[in-house]
């Protein structure tokens, strides 16, 4: 009797503790991890966050027919981990403290980035952005960077030849 | 004549409204003892309504006391209801009037019983056997609780049992304490729960209803309630005043307000443990009931 | 100490060669003769305990399957891996279930998964897959893609009851849904009045394949938060789990402040783990106050969580060689603070709660596993902890901090679901002890390790202690930042098969807080299976349909 007497006493003296969540915000912390946004004006195409992505919502295609390529983020696989967040070079992706993303329209959990690609001074073949052409090329030595205007396939080749030139 | 008709008719229009209510009470007040907002007090009264409005799909092929219990459960409490003043001072009296009350509730605990088991559902089947034997011990202490009163009122016309006149004898101070738990017992409050014991059996007696039925149910089991309470009441609030719906109004909710306290801070029990605990309940009132007829 | 482990690597030297993988742990590649010898050896002759036994296809790599059972001995700090090479050409592997009935469902599992067959082993049947599942299919070999689907088209040939009483009692189905799980499983009781005589567990229906997924297209680094997921409620231990079986593999030199945060959120993680136990303990035995008085004081420790790692729940903070995010001192300052209040709020409270006449009366003498029953099966946790048994990876095998820390370990003797509630209610308040200490001598140094560097082909074996008990990852490790072989062991895998024993002859309404009591974690049991969602074949008979059956 006395233990329920005092359970009683503590609640009272509590007092009501639930919130009326719906209708009243919710605070949430600092560095929460919330959703991820990219910015659209910083975002290089580089694919890092795709590949340290563990759920797989990051996904990259190049379209090569209109020598775009689409960084695409789907929230419906998101884990919230942060990866992309860490391994971003430019710090285009980041985490926001928004946590409610339920919506009725199925197009709110995508998000899109569709960056111009450079195409390839030999083959015309689009390779990669031209955002992380201009990035790379930013912190090469201005001698190097002329590799930077091939595609891979051609830039071997190149440097295949270059070297077979040395050799001789 | 008429007038007592009608007055028990209003009677039973505010019964109706009255028990849902009350348990909306009781969920708001346990609520707040337990930290939370809790749902506003008309949520049971929602509950019903929109069970009502649903269709009442029933498995399988039961048999057709499983399919009537529900409504003989309602009509039982509803027809115990016009012998029991509660807001208005009108109701039907006869001699031995308390003992169709009796009946009444008794019978309906049975049919529901036997109506779940007729569904051969493991979890009703159990709930059932515990229902059946918790109320027949409620039952037979509610029988002895009666027998006091009629003992010290030397009478089997209800509304002369209401309320016991002033000096209280030893007997009927006892017998209404016993009473008092007894409301607790049968309100099918924890932990006498056992029956429904949701985590257990799912719900036991009432698992296999669905809507509609499922709300007659329901109804029936917090009219129950309420008639209870009605009861005790009468027995000690004064009848015929201006005063009297008041007194029963604030009576109903202040029984709410304790019941739903205790119930809060409890843990359900072991059917035998309950059922241990009603045997020496009945035994002592057993003595008390001695005590009433020998004049105490 | 030294000299006894020299001495128990001379003893295994009895049985075949043994090797250390690191500081703590021995391989013994032995011969399928003296593979009992060595199992009785080391699980009854020298006080260690079976842990889990793996399967793995190496014939990649030599030609052949593996099978290995994982000792711990604790006494020593050891763990001991006893390794049977199989030959393709013959699957035979003798069964250790005769003489540690907990190895049952491990061996079971291999057979499905691998297709090894386990000789005289007491109930050689299908335990994971599906009963319909097509023969000589295993989908963990390597030769099966992790895409890969099977259709399955024959019927279920799987007995529906234990026939030893269906018929003669009523059968009381608990689950696959049903108020007192919260998780799918199926529980079958076979009921005498309100007495339970008999009961048959279903389990394995969360399956999700994860292995496989880690197996075929995960890399190291993902593997983490993949691992994290394997249980809704302690899933950061298996995180941790993993990362050290990886660290351990690759003599990772872990900063010891990453030790510190990883041991702090692990103890965070088991305040409240536990306290959801006792709340959902509270419910069961019909004392809903109870839940809402832990809930709301746990809720405390999720909002600590959710300040310290961005997520009240996944905190998703490791990677291999540390951890991705520091405590501050203000936050280290708010945290040392909660806990303050909360612990003498928590003991306030469960002072009052635990004087309560029909909790008591309910738990005690209830579920009982005796000290024999629980070395049997191998228990792991609090439920060994209650039945007698002093584990506790934590401190006979310390890792991340906990050898800088002083803490008690609760043991009680008495076995019943009462002792399983005082073991983690002691739990709770040494664990805000520990936090506290931590805090306190919190090392200036990184949090992450700076050369990572991961050899190929090599077993890898990391422990933690999860909230319900032991948790084991196993991880052969593999070139191109993959892992070859990775099997996750939750404790839950071995509390289970208990159940059985503790529900016999107990009354049908305390069914709920036994099976409760060991907190059964499901999906961590059933994470393994590869999944076809369309298969679904594992046919569960319905709530009707079984009910008419009781009757008749």
């Amino acid at each position: 009797m006395r233990e329920r007497l005092g359970l009683l006493r503590r609640s009272i003296s509590v007092g009501i503790v639930t919130e009326k969540y719906p209708y009243k915000p919710i605070e949430v912390p600092e560095g929460f991890r919330g959703k991820p946004v990219i910015d659209q004006d910083k975002c290089l195409g580089c694919g890092a966050c795709v590949n340290a992505c563990p759920p797989n919502a990051l996904s990259m295609t190049d379209d090569l027919d209109r020598g775009v390529r689409v960084i695409k983020l789907f929230l419906g696989r998101c884990i919230f981990c942060g990866r992309c967040q860490d391994v971003c070079p430019v710090e285009a992706i980041k985490l926001t403290r928004e946590f409610e993303l339920a919506s009725i329209n199925h197009n709110d959990l995508y998000q899109e980035v569709a960056l111009v690609m450079a195409k390839c001074m030999v083959c015309g073949r689009p390779y990669t952005t031209i955002r992380l052409v201009e990035h790379v090329a930013s912190n090469l030595p201005r001698e190097q960077r002329s590799h930077l205007l091939l595609c891979p396939d051609c830039r071997e080749k190149h440097s295949s030849k270059k070297v077979s030139y040395a050799r001789w | 004549m008429i007038w007592v008709f009608i007055g028990a008719l209003a009677n039973i229009g505010f019964i109706l409204l009255a028990a849902p209510l009350l348990d909306g009470l009781e969920r708001k007040i346990k609520a707040w003892l337990q930290n939370r907002r809790g749902p506003p007090i008309p949520q049971t009264l929602y509950d019903i309504v929109k069970l009502l409005r649903k269709p009442g799909g029933l498995t399988g092929n039961p048999g057709l006391l499983y399919r009537i219990a529900p409504y003989m459960f309602f009509t039982n409490m509803v027809i115990a209801f016009l012998f029991i003043p509660t807001l208005l001072d009108y109701s039907l009296s006869f001699i031995g009037d308390i003992i169709v009350v009796y009946y009444l509730i008794t019978a309906s605990s049975i049919i529901l019983a036997m109506g779940s088991i007729s569904t051969g559902n493991p979890f009703a089947i159990t709930g059932s056997t515990r229902e059946i034997s918790l109320s027949m011990a409620g039952k037979l202490l509610t029988g002895i609780t009666l027998a006091i009163f009629v003992a010290v009122n030397k009478s089997f016309l209800i509304t002369s049992l209401f309320p016991i006149i002033p000096p209280y004898r030893l007997s009927s101070i006892l017998g209404l304490i016993v009473f008092a738990i007894l409301v607790y017992i049968e309100g099918f409050r924890l932990p006498f729960d056992i029956p429904e014991a949701e985590p257990e059996i799912a719900g036991g007696v009432i698992i296999e209803y669905t809507g509609r039925d499922l709300g007659f149910a329901i109804y029936s089991l917090l009219l129950k309630r309420l008639l209870y309470t009605s009861i005790l009441l009468n027995l000690v609030i004064p009848r015929y005043t201006v005063f009297s719906p008041i007194y029963y109004i604030v009576g109903v909710i202040v029984f709410s307000i304790l019941f739903s306290t205790i119930e809060c801070f409890s843990g359900r029990h072991r059917i035998e443990y309950a059922l241990s605990f009603m045997k020496k309940l009945s035994l002592a009132t057993g003595v008390v009931l001695v005590l009433a007829v020998l004049g105490y | 100490m030294q000299s006894s482990a020299t001495k128990l690597v001379e003893e295994l030297g009895r049985f075949g060669i043994v090797e250390w993988i690191d500081s703590h742990t021995l391989i013994v590649h032995v011969d399928r003769s003296k593979l009992r010898d060595i199992a009785k050896y080391l699980h009854w002759g020298i006080g260690g305990y079976f842990s889990v036994s793996i399967g793995s296809d190496e014939r990649p790599l030599d030609n052949s399957f593996h099978v290995y059972h994982v000792f711990s001995l604790d006494h020593l700090g050891v763990y001991v891996v006893v390794d049977i090479r199989v030959s393709p050409g013959y699957l035979h592997v003798p069964s250790i279930t005769p003489i540690i009935p907990g190895a049952n469902w491990h061996e079971r599992e291999v057979m499905d998964y691998f297709g090894i067959m386990f000789d005289d082993h007491p109930e050689p049947k299908r335990l994971i897959l599906p009963y319909n599942w097509p023969k000589g299919v295993y989908p963990l070999r390597k030769d099966y893609p992790y895409n890969k689907k099977v259709y399955i088209e024959e019927a279920s040939d799987e007995p529906e009851h234990d026939s030893r009483f269906a018929g003669k009692y009523t059968i009381i189905p608990i689950g696959p849904y049903h108020p007192a799980l919260h998780e799918p499983e199926y529980f079958e009781l076979y009921v005498d009045g309100e007495r339970i005589v008999g009961a048959r567990y279903k389990g394995f229906m969360v399956h999700r394949g994860m292995e496989k997924i880690a197996e075929s297209r995960m890399t190291i680094n993902q593997i983490p938060f993949l691992a994290e997921r394997i249980c809704g409620i302690c899933g950061y231990t298996h995180n941790v789990a993993y990362c050290q079986a990886v660290e351990n593999v690759a003599g990772i030199d872990v900063p010891e402040r990453a030790h510190y945060i990883r041991s702090i959120m692990l103890e965070i993680e088991r305040i409240h783990s536990h306290m959801l136990w006792l709340g959902i303990a509270f419910h069961f035995l019909g004392f809903d106050t109870g839940f809402m008085i832990t809930w709301r004081l746990r809720e405390k420790v999720m909002d600590l969580a959710e300040m310290l790692t961005g997520n009240r729940k996944t905190y998703g903070l490791n990677l291999i060689g540390g951890v991705r995010r520091d405590i501050d001192l203000s936050k280290a300052l708010k945290v040392k603070k909660v806990l303050r209040d909360l612990r003498k709020d928590y003991v306030d409270y469960m002072e009052k709660i635990l004087g309560l006449k029909e909790i008591i009366y309910r738990t005690r003498g209830v579920g009982v596993l005796d000290y024999g029953e629980a070395r049997k099966y191998s228990v792991l946790g609090p439920t060994a902890r209650a039945s007698g048994i002093d584990t506790d990876v934590r401190k006979y095998h310390p890792y991340a901090a906990y050898r800088h820390v002083d803490f008690k370990i609760p043991v009680y003797k008495d076995g019943d679901v009462l002792s399983r509630i005082l073991v983690r209610h002691e739990e709770i308040i040494e664990s805000i002890n520990i936090i506290e200490q931590l805090l306190d001598n919190l090392p200036r140094t990184p949090i992450m390790a700076e050369e990572i560097h991961v050899p190929e082909h090599r077993i890898g074996v990391g422990v933690t202690e999860a909230p319900r008990g032991e948790d084991i990852h196993f991880v052969i490790t593999s070139r191109d930042n993959k892992i070859y072989r990775w099997r996750p062991r939750a404790p839950s895998y071995n509390n289970i098969p208990a159940l059985l024993v503790m529900l016999k002859d107990q009354h049908l309404a305390d069914a709920p807080i036994i099976i409760a009591s060991i907190d059964p974690c499901f999906s961590c049991t059933d994470h393994v299976l590869i999944i076809d969602v369309r298969t679904g074949s594992r046919k569960q008979v319905g709530l009707r349909e079984l009910s008419r059956r009781g009757l008749g």
